[in-house]
C-alpha cells in the first residue's frame, strides 16, 4: 500500500529552487533512506514531505491526499518528524519533552490525560528511559539525548516517523543502537520510516530502499544493490569508490578512496 | 515563591523615608482615624507604588519568557528585540511636546510602533527566529540613535527628565494608565497561562512546532503582539526598567524548571517582587535622594544572577 507519494514535485527556500521534479512513492512499512551529496537537496526534500516547507509545484500525496489540504494537526496525528537540530536551550525534563508531543491529541488548554502518561510510559520502556524521565535534557550525552527525540517522536504515534540525519552526531555504538531500536520498532508496529542518512553504509544496512539525490534531482530509486552501484556512485559523489557485499549482511558497503591510493583503483 | 513576594511587598510597603512597621500598618488599616498622616502616605504613596512596581516588573518578566520561548533563544526580550528602542523614541517625542501624558503615551505608541514593523518586515519576507532577532537588535540602535539625538538637543531641565525616563522610575506613573493596566496585564498573563503548551512547543523550534500542529508563522506574531502590549503598558509606567526581562525568566527556570505552566506564574511571582525589592533599595539607599530603579535593578540583578550562575554551571548550560 503506497502511504506516501511524491508527483513532479519542486521545493525551495524563497526563489530558490532547490528540488527539481522528484518522483517517488514509499509503501507502508517501507525503510527509506534519503542519499545523495551536500547540498543535493536531501533536507528540503525531507522538510518539503514533512510539510515544514511549502511545494512550489507538485504534488505529495498522504494516503493518497494532497498535504496541503490536511492541517497541520491532522498531519501531526501520521507523521513525526525528527530534525536535524536538536539543540534544546532550555532545562526540559525528558518527560516534559515527551508529554509535549502529545500535543496533537489534546485540546490546548487540557491537562495530559491518564492516557498520554500510559503511552509515553510504553515509549520510554522501550527506549529504556524511565531513569532519565526526571533528569532535565543538559543532564544527558548526545546518545541518550537522540534517543529522548526519537522517544518524541514515538509519543505522537506516527505511521510515518521522518529523520533528519539521526545519526551525524553519534559515535558508532550509538548509531547502530539508535537504528536498532528504530528497526525493532518498526517491525512491532507498522511504521513507514522516511530518512535523510549521510552514510551509504548504514543506509544501506538498515534501508530496503535508498533514494539518490543529485543537484535536487532523483538520479536514482530502488534497493540498495541498484542503487550502490559503483558507476553511479562515482559519477554523483565524484570520487572513486568501490563497493564490496558487507561479509554478514551481504548488503553493499561502500568504501572511499584517497588519492594515494587512487593510481591502483584503475585496474 | 509567594511567600518570597509577600516578604518583597510587605517590605516595599514598610520601607521608605518614614518607615512604617507591619504592625502600624495593620493600624492604618483598622483605625485610619487615628493615623491620618501616616494613611496618607500609605494609601496615596506607598500602595501605589509597590502595585505599579510589581506590575511592570511581572510584566517585563513575562513579556521576556514569551520572547525567549517564541525566539528560541535564551536573550531575547523586549530590549534585544526593539520594543524599548521603539519606547525610547516614543518618550524622547513625548518630552519635547511637553505635554501632561505625553510622555507614557508616546512611549506606548513606540513600543507598539517597534513590534508593528517586526510584523510587518515578518509579512512582506518569511524571517526566521534568528533573522527577527537580528532585526530587533538593529531597530533597536536605529531607534535609540534617534532618541539620543533628540536628547541632545533638549533644554537643561528637560534633559533631567528624559534621562528619568530612560533609567526606569516607578514614581513617575500616571494613575490612569496605573489603573487601567490590570485590565490589559492579566488578560495577557492568563492568555500566556492558558496556552502554556503553545510555549513549550516554540521554544523547541520552529520545525518541532510546524510537525507537532502549530503553524509557527502565523502564531509566533501573535505572540510577538501580546508581548509587545505587555511591554508597551510596562514602559509607558516606568520608563526603560532593563534587566528584569532577561534576569528573571533565567532564575525562574533555574528554581522551577522549563515548563511554561511553572514558569509563567513563577516570573509573574518573581518578577513583580523582584522590582519591588529594587525599588524600595532605590528609595532608601541614598535618602533623601531616590536613585532610578534600573540602577538598581541592573546593579543588584547582575550580580545575583552571576551568584546563581556560578553555582548551576556544569550542571546546565546556557
Amino acid at each position: 500500500m503506497v502511504i506516501l507519494e511524491f508527483k513532479n514535485v519542486c521545493a525551495g527556500y524563497g526563489t530558490y529552487e532547490i528540488l527539481h521534479n522528484v518522483d517517488f512513492c514509499m509503501n507502508k512499512g517501507d525503510f527509506v533512506g534519503i542519499i545523495g551529496p551536500n547540498g543535493s537537496g536531501k533536507s528540503t526534500l525531507l522538510k518539503a514531505a514533512a510539510k515544514i516547507l511549502k511545494v512550489v509545484s507538485g504534488r505529495i500525496l498522504l494516503k493518497d491526499i494532497d498535504i496541503n489540504k490536511i492541517s497541520l494537526q491532522k498531519f501531526a496525528r501520521t507523521v513525526a518528524f525528527l530534525p536535524s537540530d536538536i539543540e534544546i536551550t532550555y532545562p526540559y525534563t525528558v518527560k516534559e519533552l515527551l508529554l509535549v508531543a502529545r500535543y496533537p491529541f489534546a485540546p490546548t488548554f487540557s491537562n495530559p490525560s491518564k492516557k498520554d502518561f500510559e503511552i509515553i510510559t510504553s515509549v520510554a520502556k522501550q527506549m529504556d528511559l524511565i531513569p532519565f524521565m526526571e533528569r532535565t535534557i543538559f543532564q544527558m550525552s548526545e546518545g541518550e539525548k537522540q534517543r529522548v527525540m526519537l522517544a518524541q517522536c514515538l509519543v505522537q504515534e506516527p505511521e510515518i516517523i521522518m529523520l533528519d540525519e539521526p545519526t551525524a552526531h553519534l559515535d558508532i555504538g550509538f548509531q547502530f543502537s539508535f537504528l536498532d531500536l528504530l528497526k525493532t520498532y518498526q517491525k512491532n508496529s507498522s511504521l513507514s520510516i522516511l530518512a535523510v542518512l549521510h552514510d551509504l553504509n548504514l543506509a544501506a544496512q538498515y534501508c530496503n530502499k535508498l533514494i539518490l539525490l543529485d543537484k535536487g534531482c532523483v538520479s536514482i530509486s530502488g534497493t540498495p544493490h541498484e542503487v550502490l552501484n559503483y558507476q553511479i556512485l562515482e559519477k554523483v559523489y565524484q570520487t572513486n569508490v568501490l563497493v564490496y557485499p558487507h561479509p554478514i549482511s551481504g548488503k553493499p558497503y561502500v568504501f572511499g578512496v584517497p588519492e594515494e591510493w587512487k593510481n591502483l583503483t584503475e585496474k | 515563591m509567594l511567600l518570597f513576594s509577600i516578604a518583597a511587598i510587605t517590605a516595599g510597603l514598610s520601607l521608605g523615608t518614614e518607615i512604617l512597621s507591619p504592625l502600624k500598618i495593620y493600624r492604618i488599616i483598622t483605625e485610619p482615624e487615628t493615623y491620618q498622616f501616616e494613611k496618607t502616605i500609605f494609601f496615596q504613596l506607598r500602595v501605589p507604588r509597590v502595585w505599579c512596581g510589581f506590575l511592570v516588573g511581572s510584566g517585563l518578566s513575562v513579556s521576556g519568557l514569551i520572547l525567549q520561548a517564541i525566539l528560541k533563544n535564551a536573550l531575547a526580550e523586549s530590549y534585544t528585540i526593539g520594543i524599548s528602542g521603539g519606547a525610547s523614541l516614543g518618550i524622547a517625542i513625548g518630552i519635547i511636546t511637553g505635554r501632561m501624558l505625553a510622555i507614557p503615551v508616546f512611549a506606548f505608541i513606540g513600543s507598539m510602533f517597534s513590534i508593528f514593523l517586526l510584523l510587518f518586515a515578518g509579512s512582506i519576507r518569511k524571517l526566521s527566529s534568528g533573522t527577527l532577532l537580528l532585526f530587533g537588535i538593529m531597530l533597536n540602535f536605529i531607534f535609540s540613535s534617534f532618541s539620543l539625538l533628540t536628547i541632545t538637543l533638549l533644554q537643561k531641565e528637560r534633559f533631567m527628565e528624559a534621562v528619568i525616563w530612560f533609567m526606569g522610575n516607578l514614581g513617575s506613573y500616571y494613575s490612569v494608565i496605573l489603573n487601567s493596566a490590570p485590565l490589559f496585564l492579566f488578560p495577557a498573563y492568563f492568555f500566556a497561562y492558558l496556552y502554556w503548551k503553545e510555549l513549550n512547543i516554540f521554544s523547541l523550534g520552529e520545525e518541532k512546532a510546524a510537525t507537532l500542529g502549530i503553524s509557527p508563522d502565523k502564531k509566533r506574531y501573535i505572540w510577538l503582539g501580546i508581548a509587545g502590549l505587555i511591554t508597551g503598558y510596562c514602559v509607558s509606567l516606568a520608563g526603560l526598567v532593563g534587566f528584569v526581562g532577561l534576569v528573571i525568566p533565567h532564575t525562574v527556570r533555574i528554581l522551577v524548571g522549563a515548563d511554561h505552566r511553572r514558569t509563567i506564574p513563577a516570573s509573574i511571582l518573581a518578577g513583580g517582587a523582584f522590582l519591588v525589592i529594587a525599588d524600595t533599595i532605590a528609595r532608601i539607599i541614598v535618602q533623601p535622594i531616590e536613585i532610578p530603579v534600573g540602577v538598581v535593578s541592573g546593579f543588584f540583578g547582575g550580580i545575583f544572577f552571576v551568584l546563581i550562575l556560578m553555582k548551576t554551571t556544569g550542571k546546565q548550560k546556557w
